[in-house]
């Protein structure tokens, strides 16, 4: 009995010992997750990589996922590629950055880490609250799992404006610049710090959300939430309100910054008074000032909630954003602006190579209406802040931060309080942000910029020439009007030159004469009574209307 | 309405060849005139005048389906069968544009067109009765041409070769004069059009109608 028995017994636990064997080895999804280099240096913008989803610009390349039959074709193809882990399916990976480059044995401690650039390393493990084990001062970005739109890729263009408004100071901005108050920023900064703490996933931080909420409300902005859901089940709100734009409300400016915070003791004591309540209370102050003035295009200003846990409410906003084709036409965000490390303390105004020309409008308004000393830093790969969700869709943004490097040393810390903050230089970076985003969203002086702007073009044509002509017209504008003047560009949103030799008295125009295998692009403004013209109207292509 | 210059080409003889075995049949069907030839080399001055029909769609679109050209010719017969002839023939047009794909509102824009062709080339003669003649013939032209818009300052002048082809019958009268019917296709390429057509060809149909006069 027991010879038979024993082969049985044999073959049973062999088969067992099989099964377990199998279940117990890594299974492969066949993806891999790799970091491409960027050819030639850091200078060049992407051109896209066949078989290669990209998910994270880095400032020395970038991070996608491809197949692992992929690899080596890139490799063949002479570029350069490391790869950072054979399993990518269903994990969650973030972008840590360490205070110093040694911390790196620190973080290996807490999981797999793979190193990206200097300071900078990839990071993963099986815990879904990762803000919760890394030491305070480690700054954390959750990897997005979407993949990079082509757009985030390109340069992007900045929105054209009539030279003189670029040059000229407009007194309507003038005015409202003068109106932001440090006494007033104090307040609003003192209100949040209040909360004891905005850690994300407290009931404080959801009070302060809904203290925001009012806020804006109380103001007769167009008040909302954007809820989403994070960690181990929880859910927070980025808290959003807008000033609709007068001519083209679909376009807007974002002001935001993030109003949760963190320290070691997050759940009880983060009082986040630079971090970054600063950067909120300048959102506060700006929608309070800004609330009172019409625009031409809409302002949101969104307090982003998560920020500190890898900036999941801008994540969830922004790609919420790129699915609806929202058209952003920049975002300004504030992230610790309120510390002075030395004198003259400077703002660090960061962006990507696509939004240098934000950083530029910044300065330049900076400059007109509220001086202050200003470092324009191009990297990519500063992903610390909520600007970077928008990066990662392919909208411009820039992030302005009093240091680069935290040079505060209450920096996610409980002592992180309004005491240690100067609002002059708060104050002075938020009359500048204002500026920005005013200039941006071009305020309505008089008279209002003409809607309704359509083009039709029609071809008449002899034996040996034909020649195009575009008929135009909008809407009358309202109020006293003294005409309008037309202007015309080859390129969209290129250099516009004006092509009536004397005002328009009607709201049409007739253009002839002009090549019928040539594209042309028109906006139109509006004079008053006193002979100020009006921002430009919305862009149409010589045949948008021909239906 | 666009159509290669091939597909133009090859219409246009059709319809060349067919007139001419017309013409020729009808010369045929009346050998009872034939008779022994008195027509003796010399030179000749002729004038014309015609209906002309473009093979252009194009123009015929721009400026109307029938025009009239006017022509003087110089004819010499060097045999009683062979002849050289050189000739200029004008022709003068007006009309107005038309729009291309959608329109919106109705605009037209005055044209004017015209053509002058220096012409050269040699006739073969069949005689068909005492007083009259068949021919057949063809050659080279060399033609100046000109479209101008009216009202704005746009036009185009060029210069092109073409070539005819021709028969006809000479009836004469009196000791020195004859009357000429002429069925003739001419081919003049162009080249580049504009939106309208691709390629153009001013050439056509024409039958004309002259009066010569033997020097």
């Amino acid at each position: 009995m027991k010879r038979k028995l024993f082969p049985i017994l044999r073959s049973v636990f062999g088969i067992f010992f099989s099964i377990f064997i199998l279940n117990s080895m890594p299974r492969s999804s066949g993806l891999l997750l790799i970091k491409i280099e960027k050819p030639g240096g850091s200078a060049r913008l992407f051109s896209p990589v066949e078989g290669a989803r990209l998910i994270q610009s880095l400032e020395s390349g970038w991070i996608a996922v491809c197949s692992s039959g992929r690899g080596p074709t890139l490799g063949g193809r002479g570029i350069s590629f490391q790869i950072l882990d054979t399993d990518p399916a269903g994990k969650t990976y973030y972008l840590v950055r360490l205070p110093a480059a040694g911390d790196i044995v620190l973080l290996k401690k807490l999981g797999n880490v793979r190193r990206l650039e200097d300071r900078l390393c990839l990071f993963w493990c099986d815990r879904p609250e990762v803000r919760e084990i890394l030491p305070s001062r480690f700054l954390l970005k959750q990897l997005p799992t979407g993949t990079i739109p082509l757009q985030a890729l390109q340069s992007r263009p900045g929105p054209q404006r009539k030279r003189d408004l670029r040059s000229s100071r407009n007194p309507i901005i003038s005015r409202t610049v003068n109106q932001v108050s440090g006494a007033s920023l104090g307040a609003l900064i003192r209100k949040l710090e209040d909360f004891q703490t905005r850690y994300s996933s407290t009931p404080q931080c959801e009070s302060a959300g809904t203290y925001l909420f009012n806020f804006l409300n109380d103001l007769g902005l167009q008040t909302g939430y954007d809820s989403f859901s994070f960690g181990n089940g929880y859910v927070s709100r980025n808290v959003v309100g807008v000033i609709p734009g007068r001519v083209a409300p679909d376009r807007e400016v974002i002001i935001c910054g993030h109003y949760d915070s963190f320290s070691d003791q997050a759940r009880t004591l983060a009082p986040g008074a630079d971090d970054n309540a600063s950067g909120t209370a300048a959102v506060m102050e700006l929608a309070r000032i800004m609330k009172d003035q019409a625009f031409n295009f809409s302002l949101k200003f969104i307090c982003f909630s998560a920020e500190e846990w890898g900036l999941l409410g801008s994540q969830h906003y922004a790609l919420e954003g790129m699915r609806s084709r929202e058209k952003i036409i920049g975002v300004i965000n504030m992230d610790m602006i309120a510390f002075v490390d030395k004198r003259p303390e400077d703002l660090d105004l960061i962006v990507d190579r696509g939004s240098e020309w934000l950083a530029d409008e910044f300065s330049a308004a900076a400059e007109k209406y509220a001086p202050l000393p200003l470092l324009k830093i191009v990297d990519a790969s500063f992903s610390w802040s909520d600007h970077s969700s928008f990066w990662d869709q392919g909208f411009s943004a820039l992030c302005g931060i009093e240091d680069a490097e935290p040079a505060n040393p209450n920096y996610h810390q409980t002592t992180d309080t309004l005491d240690k903050l100067d609002l002059d230089f708060c104050a002075s970076v938020a009359r500048a942000e204002l500026a920005a985003a005013a200039e941006l969203a071009e305020p309505l002086s008089s008279p209002p910029a003409p809607t309704g702007l359509r083009a039709q073009s029609q071809i008449s044509s002899s034996l040996f020439w034909a020649i195009k002509t575009v008929y135009l017209n909008w809407n009358s504008a309202a109020g006293a009007t003294k005409g309008y003047n037309i202007y015309r560009t080859t390129a969209s949103h290129g250099t516009y030159q004006r092509i009536n030799s004397s005002l328009l008295g009607q709201p049409s125009y007739v253009d002839s004469f002009l090549d019928p295998d040539t594209k042309y692009y028109y906006v139109v403004t509006a004079l008053d009574d006193l002979g100020r013209e009006s921002n430009y109207s919305e862009e149409v292509k010589d045949d948008e209307n021909n239906g | 309405m666009r159509t290669t210059d091939k597909d133009l080409l090859r219409r246009s003889i059709s319809c060349c060849a067919v007139s001419l075995l017309l013409f020729g049949l009808a010369g045929l069907c009346v050998p009872s005139l034939a008779q022994t030839t008195e027509r003796k080399p010399g030179i000749s001055f002729g004038l014309s005048a015609g209906l002309f029909y473009s093979q252009e769609k194009a123009f015929r679109v721009l400026y109307g389906t029938v025009h009239i050209p006017l022509g003087v010719q110089l004819s010499c017969a060097l045999s009683e069968r062979i002849g050289f002839l050189v000739g200029y023939k004008y022709l003068s047009s007006s009309g107005g544009t038309v729009l291309i794909g959608p329109g919106f509102v109705q605009e037209t824009h005055p044209l004017s067109f015209k053509n002058s062709s220096l012409r050269f080339g040699a006739t073969y003669n069949v005689n068909l009765a005492k007083r009259s003649a068949m021919f057949v013939g063809g050659g080279a032209s060399y033609n100046f041409f000109k479209e101008r818009w009216e009202v704005i300052p746009l036009s185009r002048n060029g210069k092109k070769f073409g070539f005819f082809i021709q028969t006809g019958n000479v009836h004469d009268f009196g000791k020195r004069f004859s009357i000429l019917t002429v069925l003739e296709y001419t081919n003049i390429p162009t080249g580049k059009g504009a939106k309208l057509q691709e390629g153009v060809n001013l050439g056509g149909l024409e039958l004309a109608l002259g009066l010569s006069f033997r020097l």
